[in-house]
């Protein structure tokens, strides 16, 4: 007997019909296939293996796994590989001989969601559900499903079902939380996805979510704690896109608290250090200009504290110290001289019309 | 190949001694099995050992390999032969692939590229099976420390050959009298290996009894390698390939 599981295809036409009943012996009938599979399971059976047996109108494909192998565990290992497609017929097969088994259909219709066949999908995830109505992820597959299916309006329900299901599920609850956000239900969201935050503290999702509902329902303590999220989003993982949101979200806070202190006027302190770089890029040249801008870019990557006004940062391109809204108002400016249309993430056009009048 | 195992790099050594030329061993991420030896030819001074790097070890299809270089060379010098095919083989598959069939126009274009695959496969079996069969036995008894190598080596093998049953073009699939000496291989690794599962697929394809015959020919053969030819040509003619082939002297 192989270690391994074994596999095999072979064309319904090269299958020995004598080996059939005298009744099973039209080739592609339904009488044949239940033989063929009845002949390829008994045989391997009698060898002491498990062999799953899958017809289509042109193959049999038979996989057998050696004595107290789980065929289960070699279909998970086909799902996990990514090999989605090569796994359904095995798990329709299984299904198809056990009907009832939740761990089964909830596979098939992850699956089949993968491959875009959410109505395949949804099917076998409804069967799951009302098999276990307490198998939160086959409700959060259904809710998925019909997201997928931009059929926001039926994903509400499963997804509420998953949470009710199971309210330690992280998944459940940050699918959850991200719906009712995309409803506006900002303040249900939050309770969610501080619950999915609380389950799932590693994941990037999870921690940007909660860091999204608590800036839509606002407040001081809110923006902070939301403002704090952001940091651990870019800080541990600075690569993924979510760092990229993370980073412009930040500057719109920033940018709104900037704002908020003179409620919603001029800053005379930007202006002046609009001012001044205006000053020493006239004096320093167009070159001196763009490594300054581009320094302060990169420093700015992680984030600038433009709402503390202590000068804490330091430049190579430039001698001194500098408050977090200096540097964005040298960048600001720089870039205005660069290129009048780029977006430099912040709104200090005013200041920077001012500054310029400043001049003449 | 650093990791070889002493019964491997002796098997190479004495490919070596035998041949008077040396082994270079060559990595080969392409190659489509785990290993394949090349012997030196046309005044080369190296044999070439081609290997796919694995995780698993490679000591038993490196022995498998050097197995077929030490039968040619167990042979007198003017016994040894080369393995040559016929350009006409594709057109003897050409009628037995069509045999019988009624073919779309589609299936009718293919037919020349299919057989040209089909005969190159089905030759390369009728050689290398039945003396490939006697090379497993020599190791299974030489080298039981290989025993469990073995195993899973012919466990790959035997799954290899399975992919061949699928292997179509349009309605155009392989001669089932080409699939004969697939069906004695899962018949001698069953009996080799003391399994009796590989043999269950050519039994659903109705492919036993021949290869049943194939055994048969190849247990009243005698077994010594100044046989090999005789037992390769009585395969041939069992399965309807004799002619497909010459053998010409062995051309060092």
């Amino acid at each position: 007997m192989s270690k391994k599981p074994f596999s095999f295809k072979l064309p319904l036409s090269r299958f020995d019909v004598t080996l059939l009943p005298g009744d099973a012996r039209k080739i592609g009938s339904n009488a044949f296939k239940d033989g063929v599979i009845a002949y390829f399971v008994d045989q391997y059976a009698s060898k002491g293996e498990t062999a799953i047996v899958v017809i289509d109108d042109e193959e049999i494909s038979v996989l057998t796994l050696p004595e107290g192998g789980d065929p289960m565990d070699f279909v998970l290992s086909m799902l996990q590989s990514g090999r989605i497609k090569d796994a359904v017929p095995y798990l329709e097969m299984m299904n198809k001989s056990t009907p009832d088994n939740v761990h089964v259909l909830y596979n098939l219709g992850i699956a089949y969601s993968e491959l875009g066949q959410f109505d395949e999908a949804v099917i076998r995830l409804k069967r799951a559900v009302q098999l276990d109505p307490t198998h939160a992820h086959a409700w959060t597959g259904i809710g998925v499903a019909y997201q997928r299916m931009r059929k926001p309006e039926l994903a509400l329900e499963p997804l509420k079902k998953a949470v009710e299901a199971n309210p330690s599920d992280g998944f459940a609850q940050r699918n959850y939380g991200a719906m009712l956000m995309g409803q506006g239900r900002n303040e249900e969201a939050l309770v969610h996805l501080r619950a999915a935050r609380n389950a799932l503290p590693h994941d990037p999702q999870a921690v940007y979510g909660l860091a999204a509902a608590l800036e839509e329902v606002g407040g001081a303590a809110n923006i902070d704690e939301a403002d704090e999220l952001y940091v651990v989003v870019i800080e541990r993982w600075p690569a993924s896109p979510l760092a990229e949101e993370a980073r412009k979200a930040r500057t719109q806070i920033a940018h709104k608290g900037m704002r908020e202190k003179v409620d919603g006027g001029l800053r005379p302190d930007v202006i002046m250090y609009i001012a001044d770089a205006l000053k020493i890029f006239k004096k320093a040249g167009s070159t001196k200009r763009q490594q300054i801008a581009l320094e302060i870019a990169m420093k700015g990557q992680s984030g600038l504290d433009i709402l503390d006004p202590d000068p804490k940062y330091t430049l190579k391109t430039l001698p001194g110290k500098f408050s977090g809204m200096q540097l964005v108002s040298i960048m600001y400016a720089a870039f205005k001289q660069i290129d009048p249309k780029a977006d430099s993430g912040i709104d200090l056009q005013r200041e920077y019309d001012a500054a310029v009048e400043l001049k003449h | 190949m650093k990791n070889l195992g002493k019964i491997a790099k002796g098997v190479l050594e004495r490919v070596e001694e035998k041949t008077g030329k040396s082994i270079q061993f060559l990595r080969d991420e392409k190659l489509s099995v785990l290993s394949t030896l090349q012997m030196a030819r046309n005044g080369a001074e190296f044999h070439v050992l081609r290997y796919k790097p694995s995780d698993e070890p490679l000591d038993y299809f490196v022995v498998f390999q050097a197995g077929f270089v030490l039968r040619l060379f167990e042979n007198k010098p003017d016994k040894r032969v080369d393995f040559s095919p016929h350009t006409d083989a594709p057109k003897q598959v050409e009628i037995l692939a069509t045999a019988g069939q009624a073919l779309s126009p589609q299936d009718l274009k293919v037919v020349p590229e299919f057989s040209k695959i089909v005969a190159q496969w089905a030759l390369m079996n009728l050689r290398s099976l039945p003396i490939g069969m006697r090379i497993d036995r020599w190791i299974a008894m030489e080298f039981p420390e290989l025993k469990e190598l073995q195993k899973s080596g012919i466990a790959v093998q035997q799954q290899q050959n399975m992919d061949v049953l699928a292997y179509r073009l349009g309605k155009l699939t392989v001669p089932t009298p080409l699939l004969g000496p697939n069906a004695a291989y899962a018949l001698f690794a069953d009996r080799l290996l003391g399994s009796e599962s590989f043999c269950i697929p050519y039994e659903a394809m109705g492919l036993l009894a021949h290869g049943r015959e194939l055994m048969r020919i190849w247990d009243e053969t005698a077994s010594a390698a100044d046989n090999d030819c005789e037992l390769v040509n009585l395969w041939a003619n069992a399965c309807g390939m004799s002619g497909w082939y010459e053998w010409l002297p062995y051309s060092p």
